[in-house]
């Protein structure tokens, strides 16, 4: 039976099949494709089944391919990477190597792709083709002139797919391969192409690439760790308080050292003058509870301002009865009547007593109120104070049960806190009408606000009150003699007044000048 | 007696531990501070007495409690001079005060004249010069007051401070008429007025913060 | 001035010297003698509590008391051993009962004080203001008396509306109660600024006391030396 290869597989076909059993390629005879070079009915090759024009000329890029082919068996590819039909469809191709006797005794391999006749041969495209090439190439061209970004030379469509595209030509790949006459698809969209390469540089103005480096360059800036600008050592501050310093102690050492006469002492104060009344009706050998609760660092102020009242309370026979409720309480007791400062020298144990510190604030005093002997129940030298050895009392404490049975309480203090506590809680017993204990407190200058409004209410929790210098000051004035206070007055007064002055002139000058120079500069700008 | 208990939730993949508190703390403040606080208004001697005993306790437990804050500052310092510490110096001064004085007067005893000494020529002469470095910046302070525009309230203020300031020494026996009965009136009516108020509001706030306590709403003894 | 106050006070001079010296600028000699000092201070708080407290309080009753104050005595020691175990972050848990102990009576006492010291004496205090009767018995003066306890009745009741601090429940809207309050406050600054003023003064009159005690004390010490010297 004769057979004809397909020239699409290559398998063989009897003859009289009009097409391929296996791929349904459009089988001609070879020698009629061939011989009709010029056969490009378009009906037939639009009929989707016959496919391959064999009446075409054989191009040259053919017959290039040719060669490959019968050189290799592999399929060789295209410049689309389109695989060209397999090394069976070599048979076909004029020169193949593959042997098909029947095929090739008939009719010299030449590919249905090439016409016979003539320029086959030479490899020359036919005229027909290269129009139609041309066209499309025009066409795509256009496209290309159309978007600027894509350059042309990197775009020309291949000359397979400009076969592929002309009318009547054979689809060469994908399902429809071996098929002719068919649509093409937007050439957009169905050919495939290497994606355009689009320029990356932005266009912009040159104004706009200005403010490009300017921002550039100040966010380099930013990144870059800036030293920092050196400081003065000596700024307008230091010398500000150096001033104030020198002016201060100057004033103070003037007052010390040249010898003047001293200032008198404050004329009356109400709350001296009522601690100096309750004194003085203070029975012999009155029982005073005394509470020292001053920070050492306040020593000169309390000294000055409770010397003069113990002066007198020693002048009237008091024994004294110590406790603190500040760690170093004791100590500054102790110091207090034993460091000169007083007009009459007292022996611990005989006539006053050192109790020593109560813990606990407000917890360790109503401890003490309610319970005096069970809280202290020795002094802090480790005196039984409240059951000698006889079994009685020191004399301090002799007839002391509670703390109502002491005539006076005595407070020196300087924290607001600790006299509030004090305060609180002794005044149920003192605003008690059926006690007769008074409490008198000598403060420091900075507590006179707020322990006032205890001395000034009525009923009175606070008796007496003698604040800092200028209290003790006063006392000293009425009970005679220039006492400790003397020492300090008059420097006390010099300082006072230059602080004064100070905070008046030179808080003005800090506000007056600038406004000054600000109007200057202001009226200045006017001009 | 750890201070939360833990109870978990949940699969052993998925444990939620909640804290429940430790009902036994509060439950002794507000014990005995009851006690304590209705020995105020009640005098029945049993709750007197009680009230005694409780307070005795506490007395002695914040000495204690002082005490071994004497420890901790003593353990911090000796940690930084032994090591190397920038500020190990410091410490070492410190430790040289806390140990000599420790020894000196726990030999002596408090109110003996070397232990005396020891305060009046070391304690003494540094918390003064301390203190009386607060005048320098108390005027400083008041001259940089009016550096920037003053208010009303700022100009009220310094010239209080002022009328005090030059009422409060001799004047070099310059009387300015009306300035001492101007300060005495300051002292007794505004500035009492003023003191009364704030007083009120710190008993009102102590009140607040003490029955909260009291209440067990807050619990500032160490739990977490 | 026996030779221990001599050295006494050179020492006293120089350490007075250090702590000026912060006015020149803050440096390490100041830092030095500050903690000097601390561990002073704190050496004689220790010794003060050992000697006043933990000897004849705590140890004293349990050598040398009878039955029921030994088993008192017990109970300061347990509880003080408990507060020790604060100084260990591991054991400081253990720390807390004695702590709720302590925290519970301070609070008490506070709370006592505050309301019998001051709250009620206080209002009482402001109310009588008024209170003709107690006026004339304690001052001739009626009517300026009046005028002045109208003034400090004003100033209290205004000084208290200054530190109410609360928030709005309604952002957009103030009630008219709150709006009245703001301005009762407004009137009570002024009462606040006069008492910080009184109080600025009293403290610098106190630190210049202080200022002039070391002053006073640094010429005794130079005619000491010189009448040493001579």
């Amino acid at each position: 039976m004769d057979e004809i290869n397909c020239p699409l597989c290559g398998k063989p076909n009897p003859v009289e099949n009009k097409y391929c059993e296996y791929c349904l390629g459009y089988l001609e005879n070879e020698e009629s494709s061939i011989k009709d070079p010029e056969f490009s009915d378009s009906d037939e090759n639009q009929d989707g089944l016959g496919g391959h024009s064999s009446e075409v000329e054989k191009p040259e890029w053919l017959s290039s391919q040719e060669g490959s082919i019968s050189s290799e068996s592999e399929p060789a590819q295209d410049d689309l990477g389109l695989a060209l039909p397999a090394a069976d469809t070599s048979d076909w191709m004029p020169g193949s190597s593959k042997e098909e006797p029947s095929m090739q005794d008939e009719d010299p391999a030449v590919s249905p792709f090439v016409g016979g006749g003539e320029g086959t041969e030479s490899g020359e495209i036919p005229s027909w083709l290269n129009d139609a090439l041309v066209e499309e190439s025009s066409s795509e061209g256009d496209d290309i002139e159309d978007t600027p970004e894509i350059p042309r030379e990197q775009d020309q469509p291949d000359e397979q797919e400009k076969i592929q595209k002309t009318p009547g030509s054979l689809e060469s790949a994908g399902p429809l391969a071996g098929l002719t006459g068919l649509l093409s698809a937007e050439p957009g969209v169905a050919r495939i192409r290497k994606p355009g390469a689009y320029s990356t540089k932005v266009r912009i103005s040159e104004n706009q690439q200005e403010h490009v480096e300017l921002l550039q360059g100040l966010l380099e800036d930013e990144g870059q760790p800036k030293p920092l600008p050196r400081k003065s050592p000596i700024s307008q501050q230091h010398i500000l308080r150096w001033g104030i310093a020198i002016v201060l102690l100057l004033a103070i050492f003037w007052s010390i050292l040249l010898p003047n006469e001293q200032s008198a002492f404050p004329v009356y104060d109400e709350g001296s003058a009522e601690l100096n009344r309750l004194v003085n009706q203070l029975p012999e050998e009155a029982k005073i509870l005394v509470g020292f609760d001053y920070e050492p660092g306040l020593v000169d102020e309390l000294d000055s301002a409770a010397a003069p009242v113990f002066n007198h309370l020693m002048n009237q026979g008091a024994v004294f009865t110590l406790i603190s409720t500040s760690p170093n309480g004791p100590v500054l007791a102790e110091r207090f009547f034993q460091a000169g400062k007083l007009e009459y020298e007292y022996i611990s144990g005989l006539e006053y007593i050192n109790l020593g510190y109560i813990p606990g604030g407000a917890a360790g005093l109503i401890s003490f109120i309610e319970n005096p002997s069970g809280t202290t129940p020795y002094s802090i030298d480790g005196v039984a104070v409240w059951e000698t050895e006889t079994g009685e009392p020191i004399p301090p404490v002799i007839g002391i049960e509670l703390i109502s049975d002491y005539e006076m309480i005595v407070l020196l203090v300087d924290d607001p806190d600790l006299a509030r506590i004090w305060i609180e809680q002794l005044s149920p017993i003192i605003t008690n009408p059926q006690t007769l204990t008074s409490l008198v407190l000598i403060t420091s200058a900075q507590l006179e606000p707020v322990v006032r409004p205890y001395y000034e209410s009525l009923p009175q929790p606070v008796n007496g009150l003698v604040v800092g210098l200028r209290g003790g000051a006063s006392y000293s004035r009425l009970i005679g003699g220039d006492q400790l206070p003397g020492k300090f007055w008059d420097a006390f007064g010099m300082g006072t007044f230059v602080a004064a002055l100070l905070i008046l002139v030179g808080g003005l000058g800090y506000y007056v000048v600038p406004e000054l120079s600000r109007t200057v500069r202001g009226e200045e700008k006017v001009d | 007696m750890g201070a939360d208990w833990y109870y978990s939730i949940g699969s052993s993949s998925e444990v939620i531990r909640c804290a429940v508190r430790n009902p036994l703390y509060p439950a002794i403040a507000i014990g005995v501070g009851i006690v304590v606080l209705l020995g105020y208004f009640l005098q029945i001697e049993l709750l007197v007495n009680v009230r005694i005993i409780f307070l005795e306790w506490a007395t002695i437990l914040i000495g204690v409690a002082l005490l071994i804050g004497v420890i901790n500052l003593f353990i911090v310092h000796l940690n930084k001079a032994i090591s190397d510490h920038p500020s190990r110096y410091n410490s070492i001064a410190l430790l040289v005060g806390l140990i000599l004085t420790l020894l000196v007067v726990g030999w002596f005893k408090p109110t003996h004249a070397v232990s005396v000494w020891i305060f009046k020529y070391i304690q003494i002469p540094i918390e003064s010069s301390l203190v009386a470095l607060l005048s320098i910046v108390l005027i400083y302070s008041g001259v940089r007051l009016l550096r920037r525009k003053p208010n009303l309230l700022t100009i009220i203020f310094l010239a209080t401070a002022v009328v005090i300031l030059l009422v409060s020494g001799p004047l070099f026996g310059i009387e300015i008429p009306g300035l001492a009965a101007l300060r005495i009136w300051i002292g007794k009516v505004p500035a009492v007025a003023g003191a009364r108020g704030i007083l009120l509001g710190i008993s009102l706030g102590i009140i607040a913060a003490g029955l909260r306590i009291l209440m067990g709403a807050d619990r500032p003894y160490g739990e977490n | 001035m026996g030779w221990a106050d001599w050295i006494g006070a050179l020492f006293g001079f120089v350490l007075t010297l250090l702590v000026f010296s912060y006015l020149i600028g803050d440096n390490p000699l100041f830092r030095i003698t500050l903690h000097l000092f601390i561990g002073v201070s704190a050496g004689f708080a220790a010794t003060v509590v050992i000697y006043n407290v933990i000897f004849p309080r705590m140890f004293a009753p349990l050598l040398s008391g009878q039955g029921s104050e030994q088993i008192l005595a017990l109970v300061p020691i347990i509880l003080s051993g408990l507060l020790v175990t604060k100084i260990s972050p591991r054991f400081a848990f253990l720390g807390n009962f004695p702590m709720a102990y302590i925290v519970g009576v301070s609070a008490a006492a506070a709370i006592g004080g505050a309301v019998l010291g001051t709250l009620i004496p206080q209002t009482l205090a402001s109310m009588n203001l008024l209170d003709v009767q107690a006026i004339q018995a304690f001052d001739a003066q009626l009517g300026l008396r009046m005028v002045n306890g109208i003034i400090i009745l004003i100033g209290t009741l205004t000084t208290l509306a200054y530190f109410q601090f609360s928030s709005l429940s309604n952002l957009t809207e103030k009630t008219q109660l709150q709006t009245w309050i703001e301005a009762l406050g407004q009137i009570g600054q002024v009462f606040v600024a006069i008492t910080f003023g009184f109080l600025f003064a009293g403290v610098f009159n106190a630190a210049l006391t202080a200022l002039i005690g070391r002053v006073v004390f640094v010429v005794d010490f130079f005619k000491s030396i010189i009448d040493l010297v001579i």
